[in-house]
């Protein structure tokens, strides 16, 4: 007859890095089955050989084990032969014994993880600091010490016939909509890929369109930022060995608030979101509207500043187009290169970038002043908005050579186009362009222009959700609060997503 | 539902504004000279008048039913089907008036040279993107754009205001009536804005506010911004007013702002154009919308209203660009065939000046008639479903079917009245 151990490692491929250990107590033969990179030897020393070792010869031992010796927490019981892969993959010790079906498998998880730091692009001036890092257990052990409240549901999942990755949905039982939960545990099961390496694997494949251009769930690496995105009625995806959490519904505006906005006073923050907009408006634009005068229309600018403009480029053999589109070409260019280049050289980039093919180009008659004017300010603003750069930057390309070859005529039609475009998606009920196409007047609280925390008396009314009042108002009593009824919310829910 | 009363009244608002103050203008100051703002208000007056009459259909047809569905339900499809092949053609007319406007625009303020053939291209691609996207989308857009265009409106119109002569439009008691009711029967197509409305019946979701009193006072203060637009605009060039080509983008022409900081105004010009883009496409859907009703039925299978309206249908997508396409070829046949624009204006104010009329004036009138018959239909209908629950014949016998199982006869009949 087959021993155990044999039976056990027939499941893994000849080359897996499976390491066994074979141990006797109370007469009777127990094997440990672990991958000694993932967990912790040491707990797995005292915790788990320890007491194997105080076993007695009588009984089931796997009932004994489960019940009265393993010194550890998280302790799950195995019936299945083919559940022992994936338990080991997921840092745990599988304990067979000899002639027992059953198995047991610990969890002690023992590998390295990047500890908790500020996350790069989204760092604030006054509020919390913590960003999620690449382990679940940690992301969700930072949501649920914010979300104290037995509503917070987490329903996990893995994902990915290889990578078996974990999944966890995150979401407020009796605010979130739950046609969104269901949806999206319909659009999981139905994704059958090889592996999920980060979030933005889901990101893609939870999209509900093939229209792609704009992305339509939200992401954010703050914990705060998420809790505070659950607790308006949207659904937190974390997926394990990724720092970044998707939410859905996503509207466009969330990529305009920023997660300083809400620990700071409400005009401050209301001035920096139409500087934002503003930003976003340039980054796009203006390399195209500066091709589009120089091109077809420099009646439009003031005498004197086309003058010093017909100076400065003076000489140059290039029509506008051309040379704004090598420009954006190097920017993009030294862009690349400064996200991976060693630090040690990020110095002699700059060097490159800024005397040689600044300031030798400018003289060598290739580009003029005014354009590395334009296309600096475009590239500084892009990243005013760092969630929306990816797309800003290839709208800029397009708008650009419209520019160049129609004129402000070019770019205030595909200006109509891109906004027809954007009123018409929508991510998982919402509308993208909520809450000004359509207009949400309770949402307009928080959009361009913010209202001190105190008046915004209800969750966003953009999507639905079960609760829609989120402070009941001590101190301003002229708010009035209305609760939906139900039945008004099902029809609602059952118009958006059809009858279940 | 497709529009809120909020998105129907910004589409109102924004027709209203984008074909008046482009080229007619213009053409009314070389009939009517100072008193051209007379016109604009007497216009404005009709329109308000028949907005009232088409509030008043709205009201009768109950908010669910379509314009369609209604007329069909009153007379036959031989009573709904004419009217809506008017409402095409009638909403294909005014889409071409924006087409010219912007065209005007770019072409001699912003360009030393656009050819036609490109600008329709763009054009056409433009508003079919547009209006394949549905009803919807397009209730949107209003909302982004609205502010932008009536707030460059106004702007244009203070830059103007400042440095116009009012008393150029004085005096005015020597007004030629006969010139000037002639004038109005003959450029009464860049009217009727409200047709609009008989497109959104049944679509507009009545849980939000008024769409009643709001809709006649934006129309009545658009009527008398466009009159004052027309004062400034007469003021500022007085016999040289027939010659410029668009009030939107001259009315500012004189203003000082520009000497410091080149012609922002410009900018201006180009934000309201995106009004006059958008009433493009609004037509353009209204008479892609007036044909899928008229064919759908029996001709266009597989297109559903709701597919239509939400702008997700193939076949919609097709038969609204074969309209656009058709739009452009009459623009570009239009300036290649006559000598000038003003001949090509002429031909099409003869032949739309009593179509015009009919449209604006007398139909209104038979819809809301059609409208009273169908409402005192209903009532009857409804009062004789009361009293089918009231007989107790009645109610034994559907007690019967609910309870126990119906012989065939009966299941013939429960199905037959179901049907």
């Amino acid at each position: 007859m087959e021993s155990l151990d044999k039976k056990v490692l027939k499941l893994f491929n000849k080359n897996a890095d499976i390491a066994t250990r074979k141990l006797t107590a109370g007469g009777k033969q127990i094997f440990l089955f672990f991958i000694d990179c993932l967990i912790d030897l040491e707990l797995m020393t005292n915790a788990i050989i320890e007491p194997i070792k105080k076993l007695k010869a009588d009984g089931d031992t796997i009932k004994e084990l489960e019940e009265k010796l393993l010194g550890v927490g998280a302790v799950k019981k195995l019936t299945n032969l083919s559940d022992i892969p994936e338990e080991i993959f997921n840092a745990s010790v599988v304990i067979g014994v000899e002639k027992e079906k059953e198995f047991l498998a610990v969890t002690t998880p023992g590998y390295q993880m990047r500890s908790i730091a500020e996350p790069p692009t989204s760092s604030v001036v006054r509020g919390p600091r913590e960003g999620f890092i690449e382990d679940l257990e940690t992301n969700l052990s930072m949501l649920r010490r914010r979300l104290k409240t037995p509503s917070l549901a987490i329903k996990r999942q893995n994902l990915g016939t290889r990578t078996k990755s974990k999944i966890a949905l995150v979401y407020l039982e009796g605010v979130v909509n739950p046609n969104i939960v269901k949806k999206l545990e319909k659009s999981l099961k139905q994704i059958n890929i090889d592996g999920i390496i980060d979030s933005y694997y889901l990101e893609e494949l939870l999209e509900e369109s093939n229209e792609k251009f704009f992305k339509k769930l939200g992401n954010s690496e703050k914990p705060d930022v998420v809790a505070a995105r659950i607790l308006e009625g949207r659904v937190a995806i974390l997926v394990d060995g990724s720092p970044i959490a998707l939410s859905v519904p996503f509207i466009f505006m969330e990529d305009l608030q920023s997660p300083g906005d809400y620990y700071d006073i409400s005009p401050r923050t209301t001035f920096v979101r139409i500087l934002r907009v503003t930003g976003l408006l340039l980054a796009i634009l203006l390399p195209g509207m500066y091709v589009a005068l120089q091109s077809f229309h420099y009646r439009v600018l003031p005498l004197n500043f086309l003058i010093s403009l017909l100076n400065s480029i003076e000489g140059i053999s290039f029509p506008p187009i051309i040379e704004i589109l090598f420009v954006l070409f190097l920017f993009e260019i030294l862009n690349e290169a400064s996200v991976r280049m060693p630090k040690q050289l990020g110095m002699a980039l700059s060097i490159i970038g800024a005397l040689v093919l600044g300031d030798t180009a400018v003289q060598a008659g290739i580009i003029t002043p005014p354009s590395i004017v334009v296309v600096a300010i475009s590239g500084i603003t892009l990243y005013i908005i760092p969630n929306q750069a990816s797309e800003a930057t290839l709208l800029r390309a397009i708008f650009t050579v419209v520019g160049g070859f129609a004129g402000f005529y070019g770019i205030f039609l595909a200006f109509i186009i891109l906004a027809t475009y954007l009123v018409s998606i929508q991510s998982y009920g919402a509308a993208y362009m909520a809450p000004y196409a359509p207009s949400v007047a309770t949402d307009k609280k928080d959009g361009f222009i913010k209202v001190p925390l105190s008046r915004m008396i209800y969750r966003p009314k953009s999507y639905i959700t079960l609760n829609t009042v989120r402070q009941q108002p001590s101190q301003n009593a002229k708010y009035k609060v209305k609760s939906r009824k139900k039945d008004k919310l099902k029809k609602d829910s059952e118009e958006e997503y059809g009858a279940d | 539902m497709e529009l809120t009363k909020r998105q129907t009244i910004f589409i109102l608002i924004t027709c209203l504004f984008a074909n008046k103050v482009q080229r007619l203008p213009s053409l009314t100051a070389s009939h009517l000279g100072r008193h051209g703002y007379l016109f604009f208000l007497v216009m404005g007056l009709i329109d308000t008048l028949m907005l009232l009459v088409c509030l008043g259909f709205n009201k009768l047809a109950g908010h669910r039913t379509s314009t369609y569905i209604l007329l069909e339900k009153t007379g036959s499809a031989w009573f709904s089907k004419p009217i809506f092949i008017l409402f095409a053609v009638y909403f294909l007319f005014n889409a071409l008036l924006p087409y010219e406007a912007i065209h005007d625009m770019f072409a001699s303020v912003l360009f030393d040279n656009l050819t036609w053939e490109i600008y329709s291209l763009l054009m056409v691609l433009t508003v079919f993107f547009m209006a394949s996207r549905g009803l919807k989308t397009l209730g949107r857009l209003y909302e982004i754009f609205f502010y932008l265009i009536i707030g460059s409106f106004a702007i244009l119109l203070c830059m103007g205001a400042a440095t116009t002569n009012f008393a150029r439009s004085l005096p005015l008691c020597d007004l030629n009536v006969a010139s000037f009711a002639k004038t109005c029967f003959e450029y009464n197509l860049w009217f009727g804005d409200f047709l609009l409305i008989y497109m959104f019946v049944g679509k507009i979701k009545q849980d939000d506010g008024y769409l009643g009193w709001p809709i006649i006072l934006a129309q009545v203060i658009s009527t008398l911004v466009l009159s004052f637009a027309y004062m400034v605009f007469y003021g500022l060039y007085q016999n040289l007013a027939p010659n410029q080509n668009s009030l939107i983008s001259s009315i500012s022409l004189y203003s000082l702002l520009g000497l410091n900081i080149g012609r922002v105004d410009w900018f201006f010009v180009l934000f309201f154009q995106i009004g006059a883009v958008l009433c493009a496409g609004t037509y353009l859907f209204a008479s892609a919308y007036c044909l899928y009703e008229v064919l759908s039925r029996h001709h266009l299978k597989g297109v559903t209203q709701s597919g239509f309206l939400k702008g997700e249908d193939k076949k919609a997508k097709k038969m609204m660009f074969i309209l656009l396409f058709l739009v452009a070829v009459i623009y570009v046949a239009d300036t290649n065939l006559f000598k000038s624009n003003q001949q090509g204006v002429a031909i099409l104010t003869n032949i739309t000046k009593y179509f015009g009329t009919f449209m604006v004036i007398v139909l209104p009138f038979i819809l809301l008639i059609a409208a009273a018959v169908y409402h005192k239909k209903r009532k009857k209908q409804d009062k004789n479903i009361q009293n089918r629950f009231k007989n107790p014949l009645f109610v034994k016998k559907t007690a019967k079917i609910k309870s126990g199982k119906p012989n065939k006869t009966k299941k013939l009949k429960v199905m037959r009245s179901e049907k």
